[in-house]
């Protein structure tokens, strides 16, 4: 099963993406998203879409379809 | 800035500077009040020669040393600054003026610019475009229908209802049950990403860490 990272930035945002079946890509996945835990992003995970409220998540599922990552937010 | 000396400055004598100037700094201690007439006013010139001469010059007792040793002292010391007489400028021109070859290349460091700002604007629509297609997904499609029709779309999170403007900061409104704003919220993510982008995260945290995301945001 393939799951996807969207990291958001200012291009949009970039993804990353694995199949659950390959180890390598899971890894590489699984890096990017604790890499930017520690900087302090945000991840939520979902299933469904049209309005899916996903879930906040902080550890990498590699079973996840889709994972959304943001930067921290601050007060304006 | 007007100018002290005029296009028609000829040298030390010449009257042409004196009269901006002294229209520019009339002394009040003048007796004569009519500006027009205060060229010929002794009394500014007086003062003026004798307050300058005791501060910079002690030697300078005449009206045309003075006005020569103040022209070029000032001129050295303010090229840009001060007002110049035409042939002091045409001179400063003439040593600034840019060669062929820095001209050719000031004009492709233009098209350079140019072509960047060309690139930045395509790249930022495109990165618009990116995060609207994300939160469409992201949206129900009458979320999707009330944003591009009113620029916000509304979520209850429990029994609160918020809407989300189109924007970054100072865009989400809780509403009470008569549809009225009873607070703005604002908190955004820290870098700066595209609009719809920031409308989906802030979505996400309502729905998701509503408790976190109001001890973060500025409420007023």
């Amino acid at each position: 099963m393939q799951g996807e990272i969207s990291i958001l930035d200012k291009s949009g945002d970039t993804k990353v993406i694995w199949d659950s079946t390959k180890p390598d890509e899971v890894e590489v996945a699984k890096d990017t998203f604790t890499k930017l835990k520690k900087k302090g992003y945000l991840a939520f995970e979902f299933l469904g879409k049209d309005g899916s409220k996903g879930k906040q998540v902080k550890e990498f599922d590699p079973d996840a379809e889709r994972i959304i990552m943001s930067p921290a937010i601050v007060g304006g | 800035m007007v100018p002290y000396t005029s296009g028609t400055f000829s040298g030390t004598t010449s009257p042409d500077p004196w009269v901006p100037w002294n229209h520019i700094h009339f002394d009040t201690s003048c007796a004569d009040s009519d500006t027009t007439n205060v060229t010929i006013c002794a009394a500014t010139w007086h003062s003026w020669n004798d307050s300058y001469t005791a501060i910079i010059r002690t030697d300078a007792s005449t009206s045309t040393t003075l006005w020569s040793y103040w022209n070029n002292r000032w001129t050295q010391a303010h090229p840009y600054a001060v007002p110049l007489c035409e042939t002091q400028l045409e001179s400063i021109r003439q040593a600034v003026q840019p060669t062929a070859e820095q001209q050719a290349q000031w004009r492709k460091i233009e098209e350079q610019q140019a072509q960047r700002r060309e690139e930045e604007q395509k790249q930022l629509a495109e990165a618009k475009k990116r995060a609207d297609v994300l939160l469409k997904a992201h949206l129900t499609p009458q979320q999707w229908e009330e944003l591009e029709e009113k620029n916000c779309f509304h979520l209850f999170v429990g029994d609160k209802k918020y809407r989300i403007n189109r924007g970054r900061s100072q865009n989400i409104q809780l509403l009470n049950s008569h549809g009225l704003v009873v607070k703005t919220l604002c908190a955004h993510p820290s870098e700066m990403i595209p609009d719809a982008d920031t409308m989906l995260v802030q979505k996400l945290m309502l729905e998701n860490a509503e408790q976190d995301f109001l001890r973060i945001a500025y409420q007023s």
